[in-house]
């Protein structure tokens, strides 16, 4: 059994960010796992906060700010963590990585191993991470499109993935058109 | 002299490419004109005798332009408009060059334009429309627009140079606009179960003055404007509102004739491509046009998923395929060819819903003729507008 914690997913899905969790149950029950939600976020065995809108960004404000030493005592830790987008943003400064305002980009990017689509203004690096702590301003499917990352986190979590041929060849064709790579 | 030798020169550009592309359309010509004579728009919409009329919003404008041409038509109005893929500068263009004169010179009564929201503050700069309906906000396209906030403040400029504006007081983003002596429809009930409209997410409720127009739901809709009830064909509220919103601006522009206006929110085939049947090599074809998450939903959920055969198609109008996974496929069993050149994001998409897909085929043109080699009853495609265009283009039914 496998435990996980997203933050307010009804408004954390700004670009299917909540399709990593998806994509984790499936990759999990076909070796025999079970997903479970908990409201633990220290606890928890893989934790989510997606991209949200800046009116949810506002809002939930102050909550994300209390929970930031609880995020910075996974990212230390290693803990499988992801955190996309605005909330990457948001918490970057807390997990001491520096950022500059740039021109918007908005693109596919593929660097260090991961790839997937940016929309930002920030210069962040396109992933940070600590173990299986990742923080990115990659939207979406994330763990979808980076399959190498989504086996070690699996792993991780104590469960022998075994992707499908068939999605790792989508997946090739999606890079492939989609960067060219 | 410019403008007549601009639209010969775009009208021959346009035979030439009819040419080399049979049935096909193209942004060309409307390109073309744009660059050569800039000030042509301006001046053939300036000689309307009843002006501008301009639709924009996240969802919807396409509903709302038709339904406001027909009752206008109806009312024995001219009416330029624009086709529902062509809402940016260039596609005003080619609707000149296909609707105007040899000098561009439009022979209408009115002007009623849908206004794709990224690019109508432009627009509206120079053509300062009498009046502008405003349709929703929603969280779309957000490879473009970033965030909903952005996209309101873009509406709000397309408001700000109207004589008036009439706009969907159900969402809240319309209403924090504060647009003064307004006129709006509100949603006072949904039919059945049916949920509320989901708009860009905000977690403040504005107020706005009670509104004109009230949609009801019930057996089915209907709009209320002031002692007079008219049935919509609608099956959804947004769909409603949309009806609600083009007969609140008829209602500003000519003396209606409500049995006239009756008889086009009761007609049930009323936008292009959206939900069309179409024959196509002696088949009778569902064609589903889906632009945004809220649209695949929409159209998904009026599906059986047991047409057979069936296409989905994602083409590359869709920069970030991210949000399909904000889209719920589950309902499908299989999906017998996924086409575009975002197929296999959208195949991926629909291997994690556990869908079992057929053929994954990025040539939209290659994608068509394997489908229609398919058999099965009930051939059925959903695809983005790019996709569409192809599509149509390929078998001879670009319009």
């Amino acid at each position: 059994m496998i435990t996980f914690f997203t933050f307010h997913p009804e408004h954390f899905n700004n670009n299917g960010d909540q399709g990593n969790l998806l994509v984790l149950e499936v990759e999990a029950k076909a070796a025999g796992a079970q997903l479970v939600p908990t409201t633990e976020l220290e606890g928890a065995d893989f934790v989510l906060f997606g991209d949200a809108s800046r009116a949810a960004m506002r809002h939930y404000g102050e909550v994300l700010d209390s929970l930031a030493p609880v995020l910075v005592s996974r990212y230390q830790r290693g803990a499988a963590t992801l955190v996309v987008g605005s909330c990457y943003e948001r918490f970057a400064a807390d997990l001491g990585i520096e950022s500059q305002s740039m021109p918007r980009r908005s693109e596919f990017v593929s660097q260090d191993g991961f790839f997937g689509y940016r929309n930002t203004e920030l210069d962040l690096p396109i992933v940070t991470r600590s173990g299986n702590f990742v923080a990115t301003s990659l939207f979406g499917p994330f763990l979808a499109k980076n399959p190498e990352f989504l086996v070690q986190l699996l792993e991780g979590l104590g469960v022998e993935a075994k992707l499908s041929p068939a999605r790792l060849e989508m997946i090739a064709e999606i890079q492939r058109r989609s960067i060219g790579g | 002299m410019l403008d007549v030798l601009a639209v010969a020169l775009g009208r021959l550009l346009r035979f030439l490419l009819r040419i080399v592309r049979p049935g096909g359309g193209s942004a060309l010509p409307g390109v073309l004109v744009s660059k050569l004579a800039p000030g042509l728009l301006a001046r053939s919409i300036g000689n309307l005798p009843q002006g501008l009329v301009v639709v924009s919003g996240s969802a919807g404008k396409s509903s709302t332009t038709q339904a406001l041409v027909r009752i206008l038509q109806l009312h024995g109005l001219r009416v330029f408009s624009n086709p529902s893929t062509a809402n940016i500068k260039q596609g005003y263009f080619s609707s000149i060059l296909t609707q105007g004169d040899w000098r561009g010179r439009l022979r209408y009564d009115i002007a009623v334009l849908e206004v794709d929201e990224g690019h109508g503050a432009m627009l509206v700069e120079d053509l300062k429309p009498r009046l502008a309906v405003l349709t929703n906000v929603l969280s779309d396209q957000l490879d473009r627009f970033v965030d909903p906030e952005l996209v309101i403040e873009k509406l709000a400029k397309i408001a700000a140079p109207a004589g008036q504006v009439i706009f969907n007081a159900d969402d809240p983003n319309l209403r924090s606009l504060g647009i003064q002596e307004g006129l709006s429809a509100s949603l006072e009930s949904t039919t059945g179960s049916e949920p509320r409209p989901k708009y860009a997410l905000r977690f403040d409720s504005p107020a706005v003055e009670p509104s004109c127009a009230q949609i009801v739901g019930g057996e089915g809709y209907s709009v209320q404007l002031r002692e007079h009830t008219i049935s919509s064909s609608a099956t959804s509220a947004p769909h409603a509102i949309n009806d609600a919103l083009a007969l609140l601006a008829a209602d500003q522009l000519v003396e209606l004739d409500f049995k006239a206006v009756q008889s086009v929110l009761q007609d049930s085939k009323r936008v292009f491509a959206r939900n069309e049947i179409t024959e196509i090599q002696n088949r009778r074809v569902n064609l589903r046009l889906v632009q945004n998450p809220t649209s695949f939903q929409l159209n998904l959920d009026e599906i059986s998923g047991d047409e057979q055969p069936l296409m989905l198609m994602a083409g590359s109008d869709i920069h970030d395929p991210s949000w399909l996974w904000t889209v719920d496929f589950s309902k499908l069993k299989r999906v017998d060819i996924v086409g575009g050149s975002n197929a296999f994001d959208l195949a991926l998409r629909l291997s994690y819903d556990g869908v079992e897909i057929g053929l994954v085929e990025p040539s939209p043109t290659d994608a068509a003729d394997k489908f229609l080699e398919l058999a099965g009853d009930s051939p059925t495609i959903l695809f983005s507008a790019d996709a569409m265009r192809r599509v149509r283009r390929h078998l001879g039914l670009a319009k």
